[in-house]
């Protein structure tokens, strides 16, 4: 499951669409890998509703967190690019 | 005056060095000329007219499907070259900002992080530019050497 998801990540390296979207398709890639591989190594019963959503909820959790980390990382580049251009004026 | 030249892939653009035991006129003048071989004036074409275009009235280069055009303030020329052709030949003037623009750095006036995290170029002709995560970098690098 390693292997796949770690072909899934390539998928941030081609700059075909937003980053968003990107992000949107390896998150349903890899909820598809979490959910074989949850029944194959009975991490959760079909059945049992409660066993399932929890794995999905941290699942969730770990992009929402990913995604606000690189908002943070992307926001800081745009604020040193906006002040290397402020100083090119003044300069 | 020895002329050497070195050949390797590592090299993305011409970087000429000058050797000499005292600084003199010879070079200044070897400056100059060195100077002037920068490329500032660049052929567009418009309904099967070519036009010579100065590099510094244009905004941004960008493709649509197969055709290339140069972006002035208020107007567009065709390019009979690719992008990255442009970008070699333009290559301190102009940043890659994501697979199919490149971008005046002069022209540029600002930089904003959108709401869905995208991020966002203005230049000076009010057009806006979708900046791609990958080139963010490239895009400091270049406004830092070229503000000094």
């Amino acid at each position: 499951m390693g292997i796949l998801i770690g072909i899934a990540t390539l998928i941030f390296e081609t700059g075909i669409v937003s980053f968003n979207v990107q992000l949107t398709l390896h998150f349903c890639f890899v909820t598809i890998c979490v959910f074989v591989a949850g029944l194959v190594g009975s991490w959760f019963e079909l059945s049992e509703w409660h066993t399932i959503w929890p794995v999905f909820l941290i699942e969730v959790i770990a992009y929402i967190i990913i995604w606000i980390l690189i908002w943070l990382l992307t926001k800081r580049e745009v604020d040193e690019i906006n002040n290397l251009l402020q100083n090119r004026k003044r300069g | 005056m020895r002329i050497q030249i070195n050949i390797e892939k590592q090299y993305d653009e011409i970087e000429v060095h000058i050797y000499a035991n005292e600084y003199n006129v010879q070079i200044e003048q070897l400056m100059k000329q060195l100077k002037k071989n920068e490329v500032n004036v660049i052929d567009g074409y418009r309904d099967n007219e070519i036009h010579m275009l100065k590099t510094n009235e244009i905004y941004c280069i960008y493709a649509e499907g197969i055709k290339v055009f140069f972006q002035t303030e208020e107007e567009e020329f065709e390019s009979k070259r690719r992008v990255y052709e442009l970008e070699q030949l333009l290559g301190d003037k102009f940043v890659r900002v994501n697979k199919s623009t490149l971008v005046n750095l002069s022209k540029i006036t600002s930089i904003q992080l959108g709401p869905l995290g995208s991020t966002q170029l203005f230049l000076e002709n009010e057009i806006s530019i979708v900046v791609s995560r990958n080139y963010l970098k490239k895009l400091k690098h270049a406004v830092g050497i070229g503000g000094n």
